[in-house]
């Protein structure tokens, strides 16, 4: 058997806040951080509610006390702010001694401030120099390396929707084969024209609070954000009397290879990775206690989620999405809902679905619509779904 | 870690390397430092409908992977594909059209497509493969990553077989840009002597390059990929440290590498760390491989593939050696052959293959 893998440190910050205490107090009071958009500019700025983080790039640049701000973009920022707190949650330094892997996800990287230069870029790339390092979705794991003093391993995935999951999956593989002494996951995505045009060409997006699976969804709200989780072996934490908030138990990666953008209506990929993942964590259905779903509240995701959970589980427990809360951070999303879930072990709880009225005639499913505490909570399972079939599935245990 | 047993390789680049199996005699030799992909007849592996619809890179990146699928007879269980920079041109073609219809009215496809994991959704899809997918996007970490990912996989006994490649275009937009800000050979030059320019910047290229690997030993002889290693920024102390520890790890002495297959791109300031490999490894026949694909994210996918085919046929092409060195021909048996890979210094990774 191998070692379990714990879950040492969590550091987030969404349009609910910065920090998991202010997130966690946020989602009890069942209070969104969606409104218009005051930090960037675009055409859609009022069209659409969306999770935005109301702190100017600078002053995030600033607050996160770099020792250089030369390049750093919002994405960059975002990344170092939530990493910090993980780092201090975990009762680490910076630069520690320890093998430690940086597995980061993200999925336009430095689009966010490369979109606002773009065309005098070309016309006068000289005057842009300070840009051409950030242009690519390396950047911003690069900058967290050394910021942090991270030189045994890193990497980045981009599969779009699923991506922080997948980095979460490959930080726990490389604990268990003891690749690495710590492995640091998670993602950032800063909110861009560029993904919000790409969305609302899809025509995916909701002029109002998504409301996910309800009858009468009608797309999702993006939003912005980043979150880590450290992860080490429980030796490893006992040894360093560190306190583990959680263990994973399971995960699963599983491409449905249905349709470029759109999922199987059936559910057939994401029933095949939940109960793969149920049986890499040896666990039954009836063992789930909270199932934070992917939720998009796009037409799609929520009936194909919904029948793939209906038929898996005989038994459905509570689920909800809590996209309606931080919008769809898109490659921070598996990471932003894992730090939710672990939270949900911690405090015994299970968030509230906002906006849901009636539920979809496809599977009459009804998720949690309050905030409920002091329910226990052993073992929880996170979804992330994305384009190209990309499913991932992970399972977070109490300790 | 496990080794990955090579089953088929296809690789589309600037040479006439796609559809043959052997070795090139001779070379291409462009002028302008911008090498393009010698793009094959797409009709052969996709239909004239989507042919219309994708760009470039998915195009080649497409190609490559259903001819290095086609070569086997077996489905894959995982897709694993590194890129440094996705579907350029679809990227670049979306940023266009919101500045040109200001942001309305848009066409969907492009931002589709520039969405890093659109190959290994695409290959899926077409070939009905429900399995482990994941795209890694780290510069020149990217296809790396991917070989370490199959690894671990055999190594969890997860899987038996893996469909590992690579894709990245450059385009001219970007061409440009990444000249200006030093990327470049400023003086124009012919591909072939790259590595007689001494001279900041390197040449641009591009390519796809697929391999089906596999757990098992095939019964035929073969090469494989014993080991891999990703450096960060290190020094010539870290270099010096990897490569000892990669030997150790294998059981080989620094003699037993019987070829060095360097990633030299001809950039002076990474002339440090080049050139500290290149004497470490005195004792190995010394190769170059960016004069033949020239730089881009995911070339060390470019660099495997010649590698193989260099073991395979135990034969070594005079394009290979460096013009000054034409003379230090080896006719020894080749069996142990190391790639290390220098990306502008900031991502260094070192690649051990050995044939049976």
């Amino acid at each position: 058997m191998p070692e379990r893998v714990m879950v040492s440190g969590l550091g987030i910050y969404t349009a609910l806040g910065k920090g998991v205490q202010t997130n966690h107090q946020q989602l009890s009071l069942q209070l969104h951080g969606l409104s218009s958009l005051d930090m960037l500019e675009t055409l859609h700025a009022k069209s659409f509610p969306y999770g935005e983080i109301k702190e100017t790039t600078s002053d995030l640049i600033q607050s996160a006390q770099l020792p250089s701000q030369q390049g750093f973009n919002r994405t960059s920022a975002l990344a170092i702010l939530a990493l910090q707190e993980a780092y201090e949650q975990a009762g680490l330094l910076p630069n520690n001694a320890c093998r430690t892997a940086l597995l980061n996800a993200t999925s336009v990287g430095g689009m966010c401030e490369i979109e606002k230069h773009y065309f005098d870029m070309l016309n006068n790339p000289s005057a842009y120099k300070y840009l051409a390092e950030t242009i690519d979705c390396a950047d911003s794991t690069q900058r967290l390396a050394t910021a942090f003093g991270i030189k045994h391993f890193l990497t980045t995935i981009s599969t779009a929707c699923s991506s922080s999951a997948n980095a979460i999956m490959l930080g726990a593989r490389m604990i268990k084969a003891k690749q690495a002494d710590i492995a640091v996951c998670g993602g950032t995505d800063a909110l861009t024209r560029f993904t919000i045009n790409g969305f609302n060409a899809l025509k995916n997006i909701d002029k109002n609070y998504c409301s996910p699976f309800d009858a009468n969804r009608n797309g999702l709200n993006l939003g912005e954000g980043a979150a880590y989780l450290i992860l080490e072996s429980e030796s490893r934490c006992l040894q360093r009397k560190a306190t583990p908030l959680a263990f994973i138990s399971g995960y699963d990666n599983f491409n449905e290879a249905f349709h470029p953008t759109a999922p199987n209506p059936a559910g057939e990929g994401a029933y095949q990775v939940m109960q793969r993942a149920l049986q890499r964590a040896n666990l039954q259905t009836s063992n789930i206690d909270y199932i934070n779903a992917h939720g998009t509240a796009t037409l799609t995701n929520d009936e194909s989620e919904g029948n793939a959970m209906k038929r898996l589980f005989h038994n459905l427990p509570a689920f909800s999405s809590t996209k309606c809360y931080t919008g769809h951070t898109l490659a921070a999303a598996g990471a932003v809902e894992a730090v939710f879930s672990i939270n949900a072990i911690q405090q015994q709880c299970v968030y509230a679905n906002l906006h849901f009225k009636e539920a979809m005639p496809e599977t009459g499913l009804i998720p949690q619509t309050v905030f409920e505490k002091n329910i226990p909570i052993q073992h929880v399972m996170s979804n992330s779904f994305a384009f190209g079939g990309n499913n991932a599935s992970l399972i977070f245990s109490k300790v | 870690m496990a080794p990955l047993y090579i089953i088929s390789s296809s690789c589309i680049s600037p040479q006439p390397s796609f559809g043959v199996e052997a070795l090139l005699n001779e070379m291409i030799s462009y002028e302008g430092n911008r090498l393009s992909c010698i793009e094959p007849d797409y009709k052969q592996f996709i239909n004239p409908v989507q042919i219309r619809r994708m760009s470039r890179a998915l195009k080649f990146g497409f190609s490559a992977a259903m001819d290095c699928l086609q070569k086997v007879n077996c489905q894959p269980e995982a897709i694993i594909i590194g890129t440094g920079t996705g579907c350029l041109t679809d990227t670049e073609v979306f940023l266009h059209s919101i500045k040109d219809y200001e942001e309305t009215a848009l066409n969907a496809t492009p931002f589709i497509h520039s969405t890093y994991n659109q190959l290994n959704g695409m290959i899926a899809l077409n070939k009905k493969v429900n399995s482990y997918s994941v795209t890694y996007v780290h510069r020149a970490f990217s296809f790396e990553h991917c070989l370490l990912d199959t690894a671990l996989l055999f190594d969890e006994n997860e899987i038996e077989t893996s469909l590992v490649g690579c894709f990245d275009e450059m385009t001219k937009e970007h061409f440009d840009m990444k000249m200006q800000w030093g990327f470049w050979k400023q003086e124009s030059i012919q591909s072939e002597s790259l590595l007689l320019h001494n001279s900041l910047g390197s040449i641009a290229g591009e390519g796809s390059t697929f391999f089906m690997l596999s757990k098992t030993k095939p019964e035929t002889e073969c090469n494989s990929i014993l080991d891999i290693a990703t450096l960060f920024q290190p020094t010539v102390f870290d270099l010096e440290k990897e490569i000892q520890y990669l030997l150790a790890k294998n059981n080989l002495q620094l003699s037993d590498i019987d070829i060095l297959l360097s990633g030299d791109n001809g950039d002076t300031n990474t002339f440090e760390a080049n050139d500290f490999v290149k004497r470490f490894c005195a004792s190995s026949t010394l190769l170059y491989f960016k004069h033949l694909c020239g730089e881009y994210d995911t070339a060390t996918g470019f660099a495997v593939h010649l590698a193989n085919q260099i073991l395979t046929e135990q034969v070594i092409p005079d394009y290979l050696y460096h013009p000054e060195e034409i003379n230090k021909r080896s006719q020894k048996p080749i069996r142990h052959l190391l790639i290390y890979n220098n990306y502008f210094g900031m991502n260094q990774t070192l690649v051990l293959m050995v044939n049976y």
